[in-house]
This record gives structure tokens, C-alpha cells and sequence, in this order.
């Protein structure tokens, strides 16, 4: 009896959903766009977290010392600054080592080699310095005003931070999230009030269905279910489509997402991939809540039981 | 098997029903009488667990009907069967599907729901206006699937509220002949009417209602207002 019960209340849900097939449509409709902007801030907001996380271990602070600076004071000054709030790491690089690191970089510009080559090692023009990584990238900014304070300016000849970079990669994760959450909400309201719509449209349509089932003695629950089963419809159109459209979009864009974010090549559609079943769970979460919710309302305000 | 205890109704102070004490016996056929507003429909109501009373008890052989939990109203339903004035059949559905519609929506299987709608449309005497639409029949005809549906739960009870009252006289006094004989075969039904011809012809219990309180409670009975 359950099984036949069940398949009348699915029927009647698909009933439902058919009769007034343009506005479901429009139910549906807006209830994609809803499921496709979450889904794309999501994806976007674990990007740009993903391209953050990436360049943390990139940039830093690199503080040089003047000349008049002995390799003791260098040592000491490290041991301090190691002992500072926030820091994760402090390398040492003597003069020798950057010399390296700039012949290596310029390997195929000859003419900076050959000026290069022209001091000896005891004139090097280039200072010893620090290279430091602070714990999280909300710490540089503090931590470069103290490297540039007072108790270090007799050390250090010149403090480069790569702040810009990193403020402006937290004001776009800022702002994906601040206008994801805006989106969400608006959205969300939208799609509540107009699946309620339709809903509602549903059960006055239904009316004297509805009073005869009460009057034969359906349950309650079996009078309801069928407004429930529709919402829920909306939430699994919504949702296939959405995730058909995001994949298929990402393997189109990623390429173009990653030199924008600077991450390495193929991490975006990798990424895709792993993220395939949440992306689909949440978006069928919240449909289908999104669904139930709205013909709940609605049951609530216009379904006289 | 119903009996109202001192009960009464009211919307907003004006009385509905006042102090009704009333006792109705398996079996019986109870035609309830009185003018529009006199308070029928509000009993009918009341049996039905549609309005609850402002005071005093009815029960229904062992279920305090205006203490019911809201979940068990439908089985409560299912023992009795509701037939209107406006008949409500579903227009977009046939005769046959009408009646299928009440078994359907309390959970019977389809083998049950094929073997035995037919039984019942050839109870009413229309098994040949199973594939009619609402549209396709007269208003007796109508009110006879009304009728039929409201049997399918076979219901001890069934209570009918002016079910004659937009048809003519041959059709009516058909509708009390086929309630006569639902009541024969061991229902117990209750009429509310206002036609009086119907009523003094039938020869069974009378209770006149007026202004919300039982007048009269006669056992061969007459419409006598």
C-alpha cells in the first residue's frame, strides 16, 4: 500500500508541475540561475583561495642590510625577527647567494652578466638580506611597518613587501565572497518567492481537489506530499541543468582562469573534477530545500486543511 | 451511535446551534429539517469534525468527535460518507475516475479499486455512465455519483445536506429512494432538507430544527413548519 501511495503522490507532483508547464518553467528557470551563481561564486571563491594559497609561498618580505652591517648584527637581527609574532620562516641571504640567484635569473641577458661580472666578489653590489614569510597573508602589512620602524632602520637599507600583490588577491577573494553572499541572498529571496508563487497557483488550481480528497478522508500528509514532490522537481531540473552548464563552461574558461588567477596550468579543470560532487550535492541541497521550503510556505498560507 | 450532549456552537455570539441533545441509533434514517440558517449544515459540520463545538460532547459510537486529534479527522471521514447540495465531482474526470479518486487518495490498490467501483456505479444504477463526464450528465445523474462516491469507504454512516435541492421532483424524490436503500442495507443516514412533499413521504424520524435549537424529534415524522 505504501508503494501504490507513493507512485499516486509522485504522479500527481508531476501533474502538478505539468499543467502549468510555463510557469514551472519559469519556477525552474529562475531557480537554475540561483543554483548557477552560487555554484560559480563557489567555484570561484576556492580558485582564488586556491591562486592565495599558491602565491603565499612565493612572495614575502625581503629586507636588505646596508653595507655598514656586520654578519654578527645579520645573525642577531634574524634571531630577533624569528622570535616576532606571525613569522613562519626567515632565510639569510648573503650577497654571495643573491649573486647566484641573479646570474642564474639573467642567464640569457649576456650584457647583465658581462656588468655583472665586471666586480669581484669582494665588491658585490648587491646587499645581504632577509627573506621573510609571515604565517598568514593578513600579517604582512603589520609585520613590514615593524621591519620598517625604528629599532631596525640603522640595519636595513631598503624593506620590499610585496603587499600589492597580496592585498589585491585578498580584495578579490574579499570580494567574491562579500558579492557572492550579496548574489546569494537576493537570489535565494527571489527564487523563494517565486516557486511560492507558483506553488500557490497550484493549490488554488487544485482547490476543489484538494477539499473533495479532505471530505473522502485523505490524510493530510497525502494532500500535502504532492506540493512538496513538486518543489522538489523544480530543485532536480534546477540542479542537472546547473551542473551540466558549469562543467561544461569550465572546460572552456579554465584555461583563461588560470593565467588570470596566475595558478599553474590544468589546476582549474583538476579542480573541477574534484569538486564535481559537492558542487552537485550542494546544488541539489539546496534546490531541493529551496523547493520545500517555498510549498511549505505556501501550504502554510493558502492550503486550508 | 451518535449522540450530542448539551451542545452548542456559536459564530462570533450568535448562536449556531444551542443546547442540542440528540441521540440517532444505528440503522436509522434521519431526515433533519428546517429553514435555511436554522442550524443543519452547522450539525452536519459538527459530526463531520469540520466546526468543533463551543461546548457540550458528540460522540460517535466511541470517538469524542469535537476532541479529535486533526490527524485522525480523515479516518474519521472514512467512516462517513459526505454527500452536498453542489455535489463537487471533478470536472476533469469521468464518472468511473470519480469515484476511483475517493479509493485512490486512501491508499487502496488498483485491483481493489477495479473490482469494486463498478459494484457500487451498478449500486446507484449507473454503471452504464461510467466513461461520462460531469458535463455529459443530468444533475440527477450527478448527484447519484456523488452518491456512489461517497460509499466507497462503505461508511456506517452518511449524511446527506440538501442533496436534492437543484433538482426537480422525479429526480429528487429518485435520490431519497436510492438513500432509502443504502439505509436498507444497514447505513444509517441522516437527510438535512428543506422539501417538505420529500420529507412527509418518506415516513421516518423528523427532527425540526429552528433558530439553532431541535423543536421537534418525531419518530414518524412531518414536516411541520
Amino acid at each position: 500500500m505504501a508503494m501504490i501511495t507513493a507512485k499516486r503522490l509522485v504522479k500527481t507532483g508531476f501533474t502538478n508541475f505539468f499543467r502549468n508547464i510555463w510557469l514551472s518553467l519559469a519556477a525552474t528557470s529562475i531557480m537554475t540561475i540561483t543554483l548557477f551563481i552560487i555554484s560559480t561564486i563557489l567555484v570561484l571563491y576556492t580558485l582564488t583561495n586556491l591562486s592565495i594559497e599558491n602565491i603565499q609561498d612565493r612572495v614575502g618580505i625581503t629586507a636588505y642590510f646596508n653595507n655598514q652591517t656586520s654578519e654578527r648584527e645579520i645573525l642577531n637581527v634574524k634571531a630577533e625577527i624569528e622570535l616576532l609574532d606571525d613569522v613562519e620562516a626567515v632565510d639569510y641571504i648573503p650577497n654571495t647567494v643573491a649573486r647566484e640567484i641573479f646570474m642564474e635569473i639573467h642567464k640569457n641577458e649576456p650584457l647583465l652578466l658581462e656588468t655583472m661580472n665586471e666586480f669581484n666578489d669582494s665588491e658585490n653590489p648587491l646587499p645581504n638580506s632577509l627573506a621573510i614569510r609571515a604565517s598568514s597573508l593578513e600579517s604582512y602589512a603589520g609585520l613590514s611597518e615593524i621591519l620598517q620602524s625604528d629599532r631596525y632602520a640603522p640595519y636595513f637599507q631598503r624593506v620590499r613587501d610585496n603587499g600589492k600583490v597580496i592585498s589585491r588577491l585578498l580584495n578579490i577573494t574579499n570580494m567574491i565572497r562579500n558579492l557572492g553572499i550579496v548574489l546569494t541572498v537576493v537570489f535565494v529571496a527571489v527564487t523563494i518567492m517565486v516557486m511560492f508563487n507558483t506553488i500557490r497557483l497550484t493549490i488554488y488550481n487544485r482547490r476543489q481537489e484538494v477539499e473533495i480528497m479532505r471530505l473522502v478522508g485523505a490524510t493530510n500528509s497525502y494532500i500535502r506530499m504532492p506540493f512538496i514532490i513538486e518543489g522538489v522537481m523544480y530543485g532536480i531540473i534546477a540542479t542537472v541543468i546547473t551542473s551540466l552548464i558549469m562543467f561544461i563552461a569550465l572546460q572552456f574558461v579554465s584555461g583563461s582562469i588560470e593565467s588570470l588567477l596566475s595558478l599553474e596550468p590544468g589546476i582549474a579543470s583538476s579542480l573541477a573534477r574534484d569538486l564535481t560532487w559537492q558542487v552537485i550535492a550542494l546544488n541539489l541541497s539546496l534546490g531541493v530545500g529551496l523547493g520545500v521550503i517555498a510549498s511549505a510556505i505556501a501550504m502554510r498560507r493558502y492550503l486550508k486543511i | 451511535m451518535i449522540k450530542f450532549d448539551n451542545v452548542s456552537k456559536t459564530y462570533s455570539k450568535h448562536y449556531a446551534l444551542n443546547n442540542i441533545n440528540l441521540e440517532i441509533h444505528k440503522g436509522d434514517f434521519v431526515s433533519l429539517v428546517g429553514q435555511s440558517g436554522a442550524g443543519k449544515s452547522t450539525l452536519l459540520s459538527l459530526i463531520i469534525g469540520e466546526e468543533r463545538p463551543n461546548t457540550g460532547r458528540i460522540m460517535i459510537d466511541d470517538i469524542d468527535v469535537g476532541k479529535i486529534r486533526r490527524a485522525d479527522i480523515p479516518y474519521l471521514r472514512r467512516k462517513i460518507g459526505v454527500v452536498f447540495q453542489d455535489i463537487k465531482l471533478l470536472p476533469n474526470r469521468t464518472a468511473y475516475e470519480n469515484i476511483a479518486f475517493a479509493m485512490e487518495v486512501a491508499g487502496e490498490p488498483n485491483n481493489k479499486i477495479k473490482k469494486e467501483v463498478p459494484s457500487i456505479l451498478e449500486m446507484v444504477g449507473l454503471e452504464d455512465r461510467a466513461k461520462a463526464f460531469p458535463n455529459e450528465m443530468s444533475g440527477g445523474e450527478r448527484q447519484r455519483i456523488a452518491i456512489a462516491r461517497s460509499l466507497v469507504h462503505k461508511p456506517v454512516l452518511l449524511l446527506a445536506d440538501e442533496p436534492t435541492g437543484n433538482l426537480d421532483s422525479i429526480n429528487a424524490w429518485d435520490i431519497v429512494q436510492l438513500l432509502l436503500k443504502i439505509n436498507k442495507a444497514g447505513t444509517t443516514v441522516m437527510l438535512a432538507t428543506h422539501a417538505k412533499d420529500l420529507v412527509n413521504s418518506i415516513k421516518k424520524r423528523v427532527i425540526t430544527i429552528e433558530r439553532g435549537e431541535i423543536v421537534y424529534d418525531q419518530q414518524k415524522g412531518k414536516y411541520v413548519l
